[in-house]
This record gives C-alpha cells, structure tokens and sequence, in this order.
C-alpha cells in the first residue's frame, strides 16, 4: 500500500484567537489527547486570519468570535463569504453559546464553549468536523455529477442559502458566484415555490429557465417546509437539471411520431396507390379496347392514345412512388431462385419495342456467350433496373441508337460477375450534374424542357443495385449519349430443385436423358430444330413430332412419354385445347405428363394463366438451348434422367 | 444490291446448330423455302381478307424471321402480329404487310448468296 505524503497526513489547523493563554490551552488540550499529526498556524484578527487562508490551505480553522477587528456570528459572515467551502468550528464564551448556534446555522461545522471542553471534546470536535466537511465534500461532488443543487431558505429571516451547485447551474457565466444570489429568473421561480411549500404542500415539478449563455434548460425541482432542532421553519429544496432526460425523451417522442407517421404514410401510398391503380387498369383497358375498334380514327384515335400513354406513365408514377416507399422503410427482400439471363433480356426487348420503335431508334442487344444463362438471384429486380435504365434510355433518346450489352467480367464454378452496359445516343448528362442523377427526386432538365417523371427511377435503381451489393456508374456526354454500367454478382445454378442433375455444363457425356419427348409444333424449322438440339445434347433421347395438338394427343396416347414441348398458336387443335384434353384425360400416366409451352410472347410466358390452363412452365422461343435443356431436366420425371 | 451480311444476323441459327454444318445447311435449305412459301400464305390471307389467316401466318413467319435475324422484319411482324391477334386489319395494318412483303423478298433474293458464303 502507498504512504501518504507526511504533509498530506498532517492536520493544518489556523487558530484564530487574541487571546495567547486560550491558544495556548488548545494547544494543551491537542498535544495531550493524542489528536494526531497536527500544526497550529495562527491569527490574531479576522483579517490575518483571511490572509492566511489566501495563502494556505487548512483543514480547520478554529475560530474565535470575539476578535479585535470583529465580533459574533459577523467573524464567520466574513470567512464564509470569501472561503464558502473552509471547515469553520467556533469558539465562543460561556455566556455567548447563543452566537454558537448562529454561527452554526451560518455555515460553522460546530462550536465549542470556552471553559466548557477538555481535551477530549475538542479532539472529537475536530475530528467530526473534518470528517463532516469531507462528507459535505463528497456529497457536492455527487451532487456535480447528478447535476443537482441544494437551498435552504429562512423564512424568518428571509435568509437564502444556495449551494454552489444551485449557482452553476443557474449562473453558469457568472464569475462573480460568490455573491451567492439567485439569478433574477430562478428568485422569480423560488419566491413562487416557496409560497406553495410554507402553505404546507410539497412541491414536486418540472420547469424551464433561460440560463444566460446555456440557452433553456429544464429543471425538476422539489421542496418542502420542514423544522430545525429548535422549532425553526426552513425551507428544503433541491433543483436538478434534467435537459439531457429531458432531451433524449423529446427525442423519443419524435422518433415514436415519426415512426407512427412513416407508417401511416406508408399504409396511406399503399392504399391510395392500390386505388389509383384500379381504375387505372380501367382506363389503360378501356383505352386499349377503344383503339383496337375499326371505327376509330383520326383526331380522336389521338385523344384516345393520348389518354393512354397519360395512364401509362401515372402507372410508372405509383409504381416508382411504392418502390421509394418500401426502400425507404427498408422493406425491400431479393429473392434468390433461378432464372435465366437472357430470358429476362428478351422480355425486356420486347417490352420496350414499341418504344423503341415509336421513336425510330434502333434497338441493338449483345448477350456474350460466356455469360452462363442460370443465375440465382431475383430476376424481377434485375429486370426492373434494366428496365429502368432502358426506358430512360429511350426516354432521352431523339435519333439513333439504344444498346444493352451484357458482359461477364469475372467467373468462378459458383459465381459470376456481371457487367450490364446500357448505351444510349441521346442527349448526355452535363458533368456538373452526373453526381446528383441518382438522388432522390432528381428531375433531368435540358433545353429548359423537364422530362416526365418522379425523378425517383435513377434513385430507385441505384438502391436496387446497391442493395444487392452492385455498383452502378454512368459516363455521359452532351449531345453524344450515355453509358450506364451496372455490375450485379450472382450465384450460379450447380443443381436443379430436384437435386438430381448437374445443368452446367449440360453435355450427353454428364447427364444422359434417355426418355421420350413429344414436340407438338407446326412450324417445319422450329420442328427441326427441336428435334436436332436435343438429339445432339442427349443421342439416346426420343423424339416424337406432332403438328398440332391433336396429333399430339394421338401420339401421347399410343406412347410412353415423359415429357411434352407444346406450341400454342397451332391449326386443327391449338397448344391451349391440347393441354386441357391432356389434363382431362381418363388415363393418370398422360393426365400427368409435364407440358412445356413453347412461346414467344413475353407477356404471356408471365401469365399465371399458362399453370391455370394446365401447362407446367414455359420455354420460350426462339429457343435458348440451355434454357430447354434445363427445363427439361427440371420438369422430366427423376427415373429417365442418369449421371 | 443489299449486301447479304447487312440482312441476316445469323446468330441465332448458328447457336441452334451448335457449329453443325449439315444442320445448318438443312436450315437454311428450310428457310429458303420456308420463306417464299409463308410469304405467299400471308398474302393469300390478305387477298382474302381473313385478319385470323393474317394473324396465323404472321405467327408463323415469327419463327422463320427468328433464324434470320433481321430486326426490321422481325419487328414488322410482331406488330402485324399483335394487331391482327386483336382483329385489326386496316390501313396501318396493310402498310404493315407491304412493308414486310418488301423485307422478305430482299431474304429471299439475298438467300442463295448467303448460302453460297457460308458454304
């Protein structure tokens, strides 16, 4: 254990006596009662005694009341209001105890009567006291960090006692707190407290105050009336400055109101959206027939194809407004399944074709061969975002050329990098504005002509792409078009749902299929080439060719297949009316056969109604031979397919 | 003369071939009489004004143009195609079919010099 410095241990005592024999006898009584290290420095007048005490530090200063410059409680007055914090025991005549009590009521730890202590008491005095002061000590500290102060008012005298505490933090700018007055604000505040407590309530609440350079704070403040040892009404109160609780529970009453707004203006876009779009579809659909009419032409065609376009785009509108209102609140989930790359290109130029054809710009689409087709990942975000950036494209382009271009800058068995570019010839981006294109309701001006839109879509997109961990980047000049690069990792398919086949590479040296597939198909170069493909990817396969779905169904009949490739425009008996006789047929074997449509209408491929009219997927045409084989592989029945 | 490389992508024909020459020679025999002959079905269709005999050979011919490759006549058809699904036959329709019409013969004309390249 480490020794205290001997200076730190000892007890530095001024003594301020007159009187040599009094001093004397402290001095006595000290020595004999064993008080410990002590040293007596000592003063003849109150004002030694405040120039001592500027000078050094003691740990008591025993005092005298009646001294040549100084008289009664006034001796204690005088230390106290230049030393507040000194440890004071005092020291009066027989007939002068009065003036003890006084002192001790004015900031004097004890008294001692002259002629009326021995050595003993005056040790045990001194320790209490400094052991009071050192608790009084601790207690302010505790009081500093709980930003708390202390007071007591004298209602008979009117006297007002504030801890420093009460003063910092009520005068915190005033260098002058010694003075020991309340600013005009918190006299204002206890005059009416105090009111209240000498009635005989307590008083317990919170307040403001403007404290001069801290701004407004707030306050919890309590007192009451009690009484002293000798029947005195004193008013006790404490103050804390609470601004922090105060503060961090406005905070969460914001953040609770905002979260309660968010979520009511979620559910309100949620519901206004849904109702916007209802009878949106009705006017798009109404629209739509009205065009496809005979009778129509001329002016009102327009206004008619007007009035559609309009929808179109307010249906854009809702639609980016529901997507920035659930990535903002972080709903957004990507999905992992498999889908296929190019499969989602082609919708896309499809889509887009009227678009591209309305404004007579050519189209142009380069898939690399080394981009695998089977990815997981969330196929409907990925076409979103090309769909977006396309659109945009298209949007800003006038004259000349529109380009998706699809690239894989790094691969592994797992897992690919993909590099989507998506070029335009439009009107380019100035440089000063390619930072903020991707903010939030950034709307693109050229020409002093604003474009159509949220200005949400570029926002979105990026979301989209960022929160799959992508990048998305832009190199832009005016008046010479845009390239838009988007990088997206995803997984690569390894195996089918089933679990049974290795799909990439798909070579007849890995994966035999050795089953029986019926291809219901009347065009002579789709029958051909269907049949090739797959007999050059499984030479023990077994093909069977129908021209339509009723030769079709003759041939399911009189065969064991495994699997059908249905067309669906066909003459005699289409793809449609083939498949329900399939489904309804009396036989489980052919009621239960997996029927591919083959289809090379995008819109249709994504309608629910193709598993509704019994087919089991779709492949679409013109074929993707990696798409068929795994389809084929996905759907045929697990007992035809080997390793 | 259009040059035969400014008319056909061969692209796609050649990924269904998988670098097969024969398969690829028998295609493009196929197309070379695919094409003429759905040609022709389109426009006895239009002679005899049957907007759903339009439509099915319009569908058809969907398929034969894939392999060819040409955009414009790709994009003529699926806009015939679309609109004759919906019964519409009119004057944009008709312009529609001449302008494929004129497409498919510049194919058909070009064919036998592609075959010639490639072979």
């Amino acid at each position: 254990m480490n020794a205290l410095p001997a200076r730190e241990q000892q007890i530095h005592i001024l003594l301020v006596e007159d009187d040599p024999a009094d001093a004397r006898l402290i001095e006595i009584y000290l020595e004999e009662s064993g008080f410990g290290d002590w040293l007596i420095d000592r003063a003849q007048s109150i004002q030694e005694a405040l120039d001592q005490l500027e000078e050094q530090d003691y740990a008591i200063v025993l005092l005298d009341l009646t001294l040549p410059d100084g008289t009664g409680t006034e001796n204690i007055r005088r230390i106290k209001s230049r030393f507040p914090d000194q440890n004071v025991v005092v020291l009066t005549g027989f007939d002068e105890r009065v003036f003890g009590m006084e002192a001790v009521q004015q900031g004097a730890q004890d008294f001692l009567v002259k002629g009326d202590y021995d050595e003993n008491s005056l040790a045990k005095t001194l320790r209490f006291s400094i052991e009071r002061q050192n608790f009084i000590r601790r207690l302010e500290e505790t009081q500093k960090i709980a930003r708390i102060g202390s007071w007591e008012f004298h209602p008979d005298s009117g006297r007002l006692i504030l801890s420093d505490q009460v003063l910092a933090l009520t005068r915190p700018d005033d260098t002058e707190l010694k003075d020991g007055m309340p600013s005009v604000e918190l006299n204002h505040l206890l005059r009416r407290i105090h009111r209240i407590a000498l009635s005989g309530r307590e008083v317990n609440l919170d307040t403001r105050m403007k404290i001069p350079g801290n701004g407004e704070r707030y306050f919890h403040v309590q007192c009451r009336l009690t009484r002293t040892p000798i029947n005195q009404e004193i008013v006790q109160g404490i103050l804390q400055d609470v601004t922090d609780r105060y503060q961090t529970e406005e905070m969460r009453k914001s953040r609770d109101l905002a979260r309660k707004s968010t979520e009511i203006r979620e559910q309100f876009i949620a519901s206004i959206s849904h109702e916007m779009r209802t009878p949106m579809n009705a006017i798009m659909g109404l629209s739509n027939v009205l065009l496809t009419g005979s009778d129509l032409a001329g002016e009102k065609k327009q206004m008619i194809q007007a009035i559609r376009d309009a929808s179109d785009i307010l249906l854009g509108i809702v639609n980016d407004i529901l997507d920035f209102s659930a990535i903002q609140a972080g709903k957004i989930q990507f999905r992992e399944e498999p889908f296929s790359v190019r499969s989602v290109c082609r919708n896309l130029e499809q889509i887009l074709a009227a678009k591209v054809r309305d404004k007579g710009l050519s189209w142009k689409m380069i898939i690399e061969d080394q981009v695998p087709d089977q990815l997981i990942g969330d196929k409907l975000r990925m076409s979103q975002i090309l769909f977006n950036l396309l659109g945009n494209a298209i949007k800003f382009t006038d004259a000349g050329q529109v380009a998706l271009h699809v690239d894989c800058s790094q691969r592994t068995r797992n897992k690919v990098s993909l590099t989507f570019r998506i070029e335009d010839t439009g009107i380019g981006i100035p440089a000063e504005a390619q930072q903020s294109i991707f903010e939030d309701f950034n709307r693109v001006k050229y020409q002093n002509k604003t474009y159509e839109g949220t200005g949400l879509g570029l926002a979105i997109t990026r979301q989209l792409v960022e929160l799959q961990q992508g990048r998305i980047y832009l190199e832009s000049q005016v008046g010479v078009g845009t390239t838009f690069f988007v990088h997206l990792d995803f997984a690569v398919e390894q195996t089918l749902p089933n679990g049974h086949a290795v799909m990439e590479p798909v070579r007849s040296s890995e994966g035999a299929f050795r089953g029986t597939i019926l291809v219901v198909e009347d065009h002579k170069m789709n029958q051909l080439v269907a049949r090739k493909t797959l007999e050059r990817q499984w030479p023990e396969v077994k093909i069977l060719m129908a021209e339509n779905g009723q030769v079709g169904l003759e041939l399911l009949e009189r065969n064991d297949v495994d699997l059908v490739l249905m067309d669906l425009q066909m003459p005699v008996m289409d793809g449609y009316q083939a498949t329900q006789a399939i489904r309804r047929h009396p036989l489980a074997r052919i009621r239960q056969v997996p029927v591919l449509a083959m289809t090379a209408n995008a819109y249709v491929s994504r309608d629910d109604q193709l598993h509704e009219k019994g087919f089991t997927d779709f492949v679409l045409k013109p074929f993707e031979p990696d798409q068929l084989f795994a389809r084929i592989l996905q759907y045929a029945p697990i007992k035809t397919i080997s390793l | 003369m259009t040059h035969p490389g400014d008319l056909f992508d061969l692209a796609y024909l050649h990924s269904m071939t998988g670098g097969d020459p024969d398969m690829r020679d028998t295609l493009l025999d196929l197309l070379r009489e695919e094409l003429p002959r759905e040609r022709n079905t389109l426009l006895k269709a239009v002679d005899d004004e049957d907007v759903h005999a339009i439509f099915q050979a319009s569908h058809s011919l969907k398929s034969t143009l894939a392999y060819t490759g040409n955009r414009q006549a790709m994009d003529i058809n699926t806009r015939l195609e679309s609109a004759t699904r919906e019964g519409r036959w009119g004057g944009e329709e008709q312009a529609l079919v001449a302008e494929l019409v004129r497409v498919i013969d510049q194919l058909v004309q070009a064919l036998p010099a592609l075959v010639q390249g490639v072979e």
